[in-house]
């Protein structure tokens, strides 16, 4: 039996891109305001406000309190958290957990960013404690990047292999008017686009851009008289490996394999039930990671599973990041995600919808790898 | 003034820079239930215990993974590139990330048998481990 005791009544988005003049505040309210518009719920109705600061938040964990006194809101919960990719699953989780308490009816999950205008940078040096920028190991890619030679070396997998979760990407923001990269591209683009951390190439990153993306949380009840058809939470889960290099297979992150586990079974489905899935993209590597997590595909086996793109297109037998993912869409931490989620659940997604799409998987990640969490999204019915 | 990024040097940490300039790769054990560790730290992750001895390992392993870097991202780094960063899974035990020093990246694989090495910084009085392949004695293809 899936849980189903909280919903996602609305979602929006800011303007995605390279926006001067904006920031991180800014598109967090253009965001809130577009999904109290979606959900057709009064600003006076939200009792609960759930933030991520962004990377050009000047408050930091403070942030919940800049936001809430900006948009004029006194909640019954409140909150700021950071951890990175995992976070916006993570604080819709709480909001859930709150509503299903009774603390709290309609509760706003809040993130703006102004990272690309605001110049932050993803190329310091990785690594807590002593800085494994001693060793030279700078930027967010390099961990992906030995997850991905190991993949290689154990399983064959090859960089081709990743291209197609690129261009599959690629495909699908073509699709997304909301999307800043819509230029098609081909397994030959990836494959001549400048090496970051090899095996990573430029294609297999994700976009550093401004934007904000706000998620309204409810009751099943109060979600019904929303302007649109629930979104209800069958299912959720985390998985965390807060020590780093613990255990040999690491690199492998099983703790993602956990995160699914949980919400698989709080949501009383498998793999095999999941019609679309929006998978945290940072990197190319990591969609391959989450396919064989999630049980889509057995250990090793998820690069023949990709390659040549047909069966994780919109057509396909497991359509993925159907709105263009962190590589393409806009890197919002995993947030879009969440959005598309629950388009393709309402079957509004247009030029892209997923035909008969009912119940999605939504994973997201972050920090040195250490985090994860997701959503089974499905009908209220 | 050179970019390069030094370890801070603590109390605690110090052992682990300073067996570098003694050929030796150290790691604490915990004195009540015996676990390896490493990162430092002053307790132990599996016990809780703050009890802890330095001792020094055979300085071998393997690389569980590497990434390559074929730009600088700083210019102390300019003069390595292209250069490996890998997780070395050592023979004792616990993995750390280090650079690959004296291989041509493109030559490296996962599993490689690896040993540390130890570049002293004089005026920091420590020495900084990095890993380097093993050469198997009489092979010159290796
Ligand atoms: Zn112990």
């Amino acid at each position: 039996m899936a849980w189903k005791r909280a919903a996602i009544a609305g979602v929006g988005a800011s303007r995605q891109g390279k926006l001067p003049g904006e920031t991180a505040m800014s598109l967090a309210t253009e965001a809130f305001r577009d999904a109290l518009d979606d959900a057709g719920i009064a600003k006076d109705e939200v009792d609960g406000l759930l933030t991520m600061p962004g990377t050009t938040s000047p408050e930091g964990p403070k942030h919940y309190l800049a936001l809430g006194e900006h948009l004029g809101i006194d909640p019954k919960v409140t909150g700021s958290l950071s951890m990175g990719g995992a976070t916006a699953g993570v604080l819709i989780q709480q909001a859930a957990l709150a509503i299903d308490a009774g603390m709290a009816n309609v509760v706003a999950c809040v993130f703006g960013d102004a990272a690309k205008t605001g110049g932050s940078k993803f190329d310091a040096s990785a690594g807590g404690g002593d800085s494994w920028g001693i060793w030279g190991m700078f930027g967010n890619a390099a961990n992906s990047a030995m997850g991905a030679r190991r993949h290689m070396a154990l399983y064959g997998t090859t960089s081709e292999q990743l291209g197609w979760v690129a261009v599959n990407g690629r495909r699908n923001a073509a699709r997304n008017p909301l999307a800043v990269m819509r230029e098609p591209i081909t397994i030959e683009d990836h494959q001549a686009s400048r090496p970051i951390v090899e095996p990573l190439h430029l294609l297999d990153c994700c976009l550093i851009t401004d934007g904000g993306v706000c998620v309204i949380v409810t009751s099943p009840e109060r979600a019904r008289d929303a302007k649109h058809p629930p979104v209800s939470i069958w299912g959720m889960g985390q998985g965390h490996t807060l020590q780093n290099m613990g255990t040999p297979d690491w690199w492998y992150l099983p703790h993602q394999q956990d995160c699914i586990s949980r919400a698989y079974r709080m949501a009383g489905v498998g793999p095999r039930d999941i019609d679309v899935a929006q998978l945290y993209d940072n990197f190319t590597i990591a969609v391959l990671f989450w396919l064989e997590h999630a049980g889509f595909v057995p250990r090793g086996e998820s690069g023949p599973f990709v390659e040549g793109g047909t069966r994780i297109a919109l057509d396909g037998e497991l359509p993925l990041n159907t709105a263009g993912g962190n590589l393409s869409e806009s890197y919002m931490q995993g947030w879009l995600h969440v959005v598309e989620g629950v388009r393709q659940v309402r079957g509004e997604a247009g030029d892209r919808q997923v035909a008969g799409a009912e119940r999605c998987l939504v994973t997201g990640r972050g920090m040195t790898l250490n985090t994860a969490s997701c959503l089974v999204l499905g009908p209220d019915r | 003034m050179s970019d390069r990024i030094l370890p801070t040097v603590t109390d605690l940490s110090r052992p682990f820079w300073e067996g570098g300039l003694a050929g030796e790769l150290r790691f604490q054990r915990c004195t009540a239930c015996g676990h390896l560790r490493y990162p430092i730290d002053t307790i132990c992750p599996r016990c809780l215990d703050a009890g802890y001895a330095w001792e020094a390992v055979s300085g071998t392993g393997t690389i569980l993974a590497f990434g390559t870097f074929r730009r600088a991202y700083r210019a102390s780094w300019e003069d390595r590139v292209p250069y490996a960063v890998a997780i070395i899974q050592t023979t004792e035990g616990p993995r750390l990330i280090v650079d690959v020093v004296e291989a041509d990246p493109d030559e490296l694989h996962v599993d490689d048998p690896v040993e540390f090495v130890f570049e002293p910084v004089t005026e920091a009085g420590i020495a900084i481990p990095h890993a380097r392949p093993v050469r198997v004695q009489g092979d010159p293809t290796t």
